[in-house]
């Protein structure tokens, strides 16, 4: 389907006019068809003023959608206006794509105050743990975030830098519960011909949703020269459903272009009840659905 | 580092200030998003709503140059304008423009009126979330999850859309998804094929004597499967994933005429069919369901969910706002190749 076909709410008036002219009826027998077909009163003159512009918003624009895609004896471009209304209930632009500009603009500010998230200090905690200060770390990226880009080349990509993981000195997944505090740590070699200065990690991907563990969006990477070891500690959350979930983060130089090809992924497996179950349905509720139950309180 | 360091961590000493109490089940899918926008907010660093508003208002700015500095007096939802930390509070918690509370939940006692409140969440603040907070896109697509399932929940029974109600549609919709992916891999484009098959001979009414309505005996467990794609996977745009979900029978009503309904649209986002057929499964036993997906062109990060219903298109847990779900990071262009690992040594 081509989006820009797809209707919005504000095309409605001009469509449900087209509808009634195209099933040859006046206002009021075109009101009494959605209101036989819709289970629900709309009157002539209601009718009317959705045709002049009124919004027709929520349940009500969903009836009457499903009622004109139904219409057998509607013609079928219509029907599928209709169809595609009721496809689209979120009406909602996309963003603007993450180019290097805007993830840039939007670390810099979310590195001013990531700190105050309000397990900042047990991320700290964890940190030390591994050996490495978070908020030393946290404010060279603010320094790094903020540097003007140098006049030469050294900002660019070469094929002649490279990566590898140490795996025997790595923590690259943990096995945690729902909404538990983990720590990872991860020794990187320059394997490459380029020494690596104001380095950057950046995770893709939003910093946490529900399935998704929290770690911190970016974080800097000691300055390390060809054949040289780093280590970084990444401590986070794992996410509040039961699942796996993979952590990526890419280093960047500090304008957030990428500098290497590939990307450091992390596993967090918070899955150890191995499934959710769906919640109990209440008894009032179940008869209430099945036609038999009380009438609503209050509504 | 050990599990044992692991638990010592979790156990360590709670922040000072007040603890936070259990947070209560939503019953509003508009609830649920207010809680999404204040846990990406929260986990940016912004704990203050006015610190939030700060990076709000110049983002609603640049998104919305026409939008004004105060909220309108004659305002309604849809009209974008600078916050307030108030503003921001009540439409997290739902304390504002509530919406509609579905009659079938108030004829519970069950539930206590927190959990059947929502707020009428504008797009535009959606999208300036998003924004400010570097959600990656996925704040807007569980908005379009949301709006979705909140038309679905409207109605007694809850029920999917027409245009998702197997029985209403048959296959033309099912076909229409499905040419999407004429590019998929072979063993994709099989599991289309094996899912049509099953899904044509779903009957379009109930058996004499049984009816398609939630039933309290009828319970559902996810079971993630290991290995499994996890959530959060990177991939490039429109790439194929193979998505598997398993689903255990765990109460006491056998599982017939079922299928895997996609909430909201199937079309935009991750691409899917709409409907996956679900075998007959007794009580105990395990359905193991395969849904081919397709990531968009369109780089950042989508979540798409898929609901157990029958072929009408009514929903068999109602009151579980989350069914089967995947999320994907769909890479921008100069990320691409940051779907595979480093190598390790």
């Amino acid at each position: 389907m081509n989006p820009s076909s797809t209707p919005r709410p504000a095309q409605v008036p001009a469509l449900l006019a087209e509808t009634r002219v195209g099933l040859g009826l006046s206002l009021a027998a075109f009101a009494g068809l959605l209101s036989d077909n819709g289970g629900t009163t709309i009157s002539r003159q209601r009718l009317s003023g959705w045709e002049s512009g009124r919004a027709v918003t929520g349940p009500m624009l969903r009836i009457v959608a499903e009622v004109c895609a139904s219409l057998d004896t509607l013609d079928g471009a219509l029907r599928d206006r209709w169809r595609d209304l009721l496809r689209d209930p979120g009406d909602i632009e996309p963003v603007p794509s993450l180019d290097p500009a805007r993830r840039h603009a939007g670390l810099l500010t979310l590195a001013r105050h990531v700190d105050r998230n309000p397990r900042w200090a047990r991320y700290r905690q964890l940190a030390a743990d591994g050996a490495m200060d978070l908020d030393a770390n946290l404010e060279e990226t603010r320094r790094r975030l903020a540097l003007a880009p140098p006049a030469d080349r050294s900002w660019t990509m070469d094929p002649a830098d490279a990566v590898t993981i140490v795996a025997p000195r790595s923590t690259l997944g943990a096995a945690v519960k729902q909404g538990e505090l983990f720590l990872l740590t991860v020794t990187l070699t320059n394997t490459g011909r380029v020494p690596w200065r104001d380095r950057l990690l950046v995770r893709l991907g939003p910093p946490v949703t529900s399935s998704l563990a929290f770690t911190p969006p970016v974080l800097s990477l000691p300055d390390t020269p060809p054949g040289g070891d780093c280590t970084v500690a990444i401590p986070g959350r794992s996410p509040w459903f039961p699942n796996l979930t993979v952590i990526t983060y890419a280093m960047t130089f500090p304008d957030c272009r990428p500098a290497v090809a590939g990307s450091l992924q992390l596993h967090i497996d918070a899955n150890e009840e191995r499934g959710w179950t769906s919640h109990p349905l209440p008894e009032t509720v179940e008869r209430r659905l099945r036609g038999d139950g009380p009438a609503p309180i209050g509504g | 580092m050990t599990d044992g360091d692991t638990a010592a961590a979790a156990s360590a000493p709670r922040p000072r200030g007040r603890p936070r109490g259990v947070a209560p089940l939503h019953m509003v899918v508009m609830r649920e998003l207010g809680g999404a926008m204040r846990q990406i907010r929260s986990a940016a660093g912004f704990e203050s709503l006015d610190a939030a508003t700060d990076v709000l208002n110049p983002v609603i700015r640049e998104l919305y140059p026409d939008a004004p500095v105060r909220q309108p007096v004659t305002a309604t939802v849809s009209q974008p304008h600078e916050v307030s930390a108030r503003y921001l509070s009540d439409i997290e918690r739902g304390n504002t423009s509530k919406v509609e509370v579905p009659a079938w939940l108030l004829a519970a006692r069950h539930y206590k009126s927190e959990q059947l409140r929502g707020s009428q969440i504008p797009a535009w603040l959606i999208r300036a979330y998003d924004v400010a907070f570097l959600a990656d896109g996925y704040l807007v697509d569980l908005y379009r999850w949301a709006a979705a399932l909140h038309a679905d929940q409207a109605t007694t029974p809850p029920r999917a859309s027409r245009t998702r109600r197997l029985a209403t549609v048959d296959m033309a919709e099912y076909d229409r998804a499905a040419a999407a992916f004429a590019a998929a891999p072979p063993h994709l484009r099989e599991v289309l094929r094996a899912n049509r098959t099953e899904i044509v001979s779903c009957p379009s009414t109930p058996a004499p004597g049984t009816r398609w309505l939630p039933d309290a005996r009828d319970r559902c467990t996810n079971i993630n499967p290991v290995p499994e794609i996890p959530e959060g996977l990177p991939v490039r745009p429109g790439a194929f994933v193979s998505g598997r979900w398993i689903l255990r029978n765990s109460g006491a009503v056998a599982w017939r005429d079922k299928v895997f309904i996609r909430v909201g649209r199937f079309d935009a986002g991750l691409v899917t069919p709409p409907f996956a057929p679900v075998p007959a499964t007794a009580p105990g036993s395990d359905a193991e369901i395969f849904v081919p997906v397709r990531a968009p062109d369109r780089p950042g990060t989508y979540r798409l969910a898929f609901r157990l219903g029958w072929p009408d298109g009514v929903y068999c847990y109602p009151n579980t706002l989350v069914g089967s779900v995947m999320t994907i990071i769909v890479l921008p262009e100069p990320f691409g190749g940051c779907e595979h690992g480093w190598p390790a040594r």
